[in-house]
């Protein structure tokens, strides 16, 4: 018999089996497989992961697909971290729109995939850098909730971010 | 997803239609809205499939303007940060415009402390942005009030940082959290002794004793540390692994510490790397009664001084009274006492002044000198000059007292420095005196063929910008003793040579050629190292890499050629690439100096901090500033720019200063070369000038002192404010070798 697989179930019931190196690039899949089965996998194993779709569940389990042999750093060095661009295939893969970026960011979150949610808050990132608050509204379909005494004020407060 | 306009145009289209038309579509649509989701995916799978190329780009256009949607609604708050954490301030300013919900994550303090962190006093690796460090003022202020006792306070308190820590770990760099973490071992490894011993000191000076205090703290812990992991002593109090993580967590900070300024002299002073840095936010921190203000705040107000800086926005005043030449200059602004910045100046006029920077007034002259003042430095206690009249005078500046008269010069004092006890004298008889301060003795260093006119002591290890506000006496006492502590001199002079010497050897061990005419300044930097020569150290996080240069390291470097200074060392060094090996004394010493064999560069200095290095800028009358690696004495770089020979330069972390003949000031980028700005005002040549994060304070051969303020509370350009002191005569400038 070949390896056991892994097989997550989505909110829809659809089922995707993967490898175990796959799946334990989240570490919240990767604590229950061992917590549960403390002599490792014998059989196929499934877990319900009932607050993804299976679309989303899909397109992050293609990205720890992709990422299965990949070495990530492991300390958490703010400034390397915040230096460091994205990752090229990532940059390509979060190519979604809003909706599914944001739920893949979430599933990251749940899911505990660092990798992949530092390549999500970076793409989000770069949809708010170098944008005045009105494009800003207009890109996240923003309400603009302050009052106009308000708005004079936190643009008098943030006047130094109008001139470089 | 509601939108007027669309559902308004779609009202519109909808009234075009025949009735019957319109109930068909109305009785569709209710099905679509009355059906669940999984029937709904099934109707519209089922649409898409009917429609044809241009419906569907219609439904893709559509569909990239509806599917927007705020994702801060959306994540937990701390996906939110960390999304705002990469961004830059701007961007984060711009954010804090878009509602309420962005306002209260944009403006998270942790967001902004992270960014100080980045920023201050140190150069962004991403954005190559460095911003000045203006708390250093505001927190000795603070401590002056409260010293001694609130130092005791502020280290209580670290205990209750270090529970913060991992907060400090999630928002600072990776140092800050190292360094909360060391002070919260503080109290817990430290005997009660430790305050019992640090009293008495803070009573000395205010805000120095902090210095000390600290640096005694490091040593004291050192000796803890020490003492458990040997196992030996009542000390030994903490469990193996804790001490060990604290000792790898000392050696972090202590590197991070020492690297700007700090070995001997207290690391509060340096208040530069991120360590101390937030060594200062945690004291800030402790103290939330009385110093409550937002990182945001903080960020703004020094990114509005960097600005002033970089466009050239200041507010200038000139300082009257000397009624001729001025000749040299310095000034403080974060003594203890008096509250006031304090600047003393040195002039043709023979007199030395002392000013209050706050209110342009002098405060006292002194006199004594009978011929022209060229130089002088003081500190908390003592002022020391130097003249024309060949002899250098020691001052009580608050009294006015000339407490000690040095003679021994054959001719006039053009230049001095000094640290501790020691002290430098570079005279126009071509000779440096190296005097011990206490007893008036002293030695000559004999080589240079011209004036000296630039002095320069150095331990190798720390910055000497920094050394100077120290207390003399506190400093001694409180230095921890070093197994070998080194000493060596930087001299400049008329005969276009810089040359190094070693104080224990009393020779000249290097000779930096390359300017072609009088060099008049010189002043020492610790940087993080040019990344530029070095290919191999292009990693982002170098902070935090320890030594990885593809060769020998400095530190092993100098122990193989302390023992075999041989030819093999000098060929591995340039295959290694540290650099040619330099231009030596042996070639231009004509053998007249007493001479030791050269050594090898890199084994001159032992830097704290191996991703440092020492560099020294030094100004010419050959129109030119050259950037030296201090280690190798290879020429970095050479500023172009002033018209006329340069008298005067200074240097920060973020920016270099020169004063000229040609009655200019020049403000460059050091790292580019590139002149960010030119200040003309003086009416003769520039002999003198220092800067501070948001002044610059500028001598002038007609007499008179600008002090160009950089500050945030900039309101109009170039504004003369205050005049004081009786009109100057008009002075025949050019004579700048007179000797009056």
């Amino acid at each position: 018999m070949s390896e056991p697989k892994v097989i997550l179930v989505s909110f829809d019931d659809e089922k995707f089996p993967v490898d175990v190196q796959v799946a334990e690039k989240s570490v919240l899949i990767k604590n229950m497989i061992n917590d549960l089965n403390p002599d490792g996998l014998q059989e196929d194993f499934e877990i319900p992961i009932p607050m993804l779709r299976s679309t989303v569940l899909a397109k992050v389990l293609e990205w720890c697909e992709h990422h299965r042999n990949s070495e990530f750093p492991d300390d958490d060095d703010d400034d390397a971290k915040k230096t460091a661009p994205i990752d090229e295939w990532d940059k390509n893969f979060l190519k979604v729109d809003q909706e599914m970026l944001y739920e893949i960011m979430q599933a990251a979150n749940y899911l505990n995939i660092r990798q992949l949610l530092d390549s999500g808050c970076k793409t989000v990132a770069e949809m708010i850098k170098n944008k005045s608050p009105e494009e800003l509204r207009r890109t996240f379909n923003i309400v603009n909730d302050f009052s106009p005494e308000e708005e004079a004020a936190i643009r008098r407060e943030n006047e130094w971010a109008e001139d470089r | 997803m509601a939108d007027q306009d669309v559902n308004g145009k779609l009202q519109k289209s909808l009234d075009t239609l025949p009735v019957q038309e319109r109930a068909a579509i109305t009785a569709l649509w209710s099905t679509f809205s009355s059906s669940p989701h999984f029937k709904r995916k099934i109707i519209l799978e089922g649409i898409l499939t009917m429609c044809c190329f241009s419906q569907l780009s219609h439904l893709s256009e559509a569909l990239s303007q509806i599917i927007r949607v705020d994702p801060f609604t959306l994540f937990p708050r701390e996906v939110c940060l960390r999304v705002l954490g990469y961004l830059d301030a701007i961007s984060l300013g711009k954010a804090a415009q878009v509602s309420k919900l962005w306002k209260g994550l944009a403006d998270d303090d942790l967001l902004w402390r992270r960014m100080c962190g980045q920023h201050i006093e140190r150069k962004c690796t991403k954005c190559g942005w460095g911003l000045p460090l203006l708390e250093r003022r505001r927190l000795r202020k603070e401590l002056n009030l409260g010293a001694p006792d609130r130092m005791m306070v502020a280290l209580e308190h670290d205990d209750h940082d270090h529970v913060h820590e991992d907060e400090t770990r999630q928002s600072g760099s990776p140092e800050a959290a190292d360094a909360l973490g060391i002070n919260g071992h503080r109290m817990v490894s430290l005997p009660r002794s430790f305050n019992a011993q640090v009293a008495p000191e803070s009573s000395h000076t205010g805000a120095s004793s902090s210095a000390g205090a600290r640096e005694v703290g490091t040593s004291m812990r050192q000796d803890v540390n020490s003492r458990a992991a040997s196992g030996l002593g009542p000390l030994s109090l903490k469990r193996p692994a804790t001490c060990e993580s604290s000792n790898r967590k000392r050696r972090k900070v202590e590197s991070a510490t020492r690297s700007k300024s700090g070995a001997s002299e207290g690391s509060s002073d340096s208040d530069a790397t991120p360590a101390v840095y937030n060594g200062n936010a945690e004291c800030a921190e402790t103290d939330n009664r009385r110093n409550k203000k937002p990182w945001k705040h903080v960020y703004c107000e020094r990114l509005i001084v960097e600005r002033n800086w970089r466009k050239g926005r200041y507010t200038e005043r000139t300082l009257k009274g000397h009624t001729n030449g001025i000749m040299c200059l310095q000034f403080h602004q974060n003594l203890s006492t008096p509250s006031y910045p304090v600047l003393i100046t040195g002039s043709y006029d023979r007199t030395v002044r002392v000013w209050n920077l706050d209110t342009g007034e002098v405060v006292r002259v002194l006199n004594g000198h009978t011929r022209a003042v060229r130089a002088l430095q003081f500190d908390q206690v003592m002022l020391v000059t130097g003249s024309m009249d060949r002899t250098l005078k020691v001052w009580n500046w608050r009294t006015g007292e000339c407490v000690r008269t040095l003679e021994g010069h054959t001719d006039g004092v053009v230049c001095l420095n000094y640290n501790k006890g020691t002290l430098a004298s570079g005279s126009a008889d071509a000779v440096i005196k190296i005097w011990n301060i206490a007893t008036g003795d002293c030695y000559a260093l004999r080589g240079h063929q011209g004036w000296v006119n630039s002095v320069l002591l150095w331990d190798g290890k720390s910055s000497p910008s920094e050394q100077s506000v120290q207390d003399t006496s506190l400093s001694t006492s409180v230095q921890p003793s070093r197994a070998e502590s080194k000493s060596f001199l930087f001299s400049a002079s008329d005969d276009g040579t810089i040359k190094l010497w070693d104080l224990h050897q009393r020779a000249c061990i290097k000779t930096f050629v390359g300017h072609t005419g009088h060099v008049q300044s010189l002043k020492l930097l610790i940087v993080e190292k040019d990344h530029e020569e070095d290919d191999v150290e292009n990693t982002p996080n170098r902070a935090t890499m320890s030594n990885f240069s593809g060769g020998v390291t400095s530190s092993e470097a100098g122990l193989m050629s302390c023992y075999s200074p041989s030819a093999e060392m000098f060929r591995a060094r340039s295959l290694s690439g540290n650099g040619p090996v330099m231009q030596s004394g042996l070639a231009h010493n004509s053998g007249r100096i007493p001479q030791v064999p050269e050594q090898a560069s890199s084994t001159i200095f032992n830097l704290d901090d191996d991703n440092k290095e020492a560099i020294l800028v030094s100004g010419g009358l050959d129109n030119m500033i050259k950037i030296w690696d201090a280690q190798t004495g290879t020429e970095k770089r050479t500023l172009f720019g002033h018209i006329e020979g340069v008298w005067g330069i200074d240097i920060d972390t973020l920016r270099l200063a020169s004063g000229s003949h040609d009655r200019t000031i020049k403000i460059w980028d050091r790292e580019s070369g590139r002149c960010a700005q030119t200040l003309v005002g003086h009416r003769g040549a520039v002999t003198s000038l220092q800067l501070s994060d948001d002044l610059l304070i500028s001598g002038s051969d007609d007499g008179e002192i600008r002090v160009w303020n950089f500050g945030p509370q900039i309101i109009a350009t170039g504004s003369t404010t205050s005049v004081h002191g009786p009109a100057v005569p008009s002075v025949n400038a050019s004579i700048m070798r007179s000797t009056n």
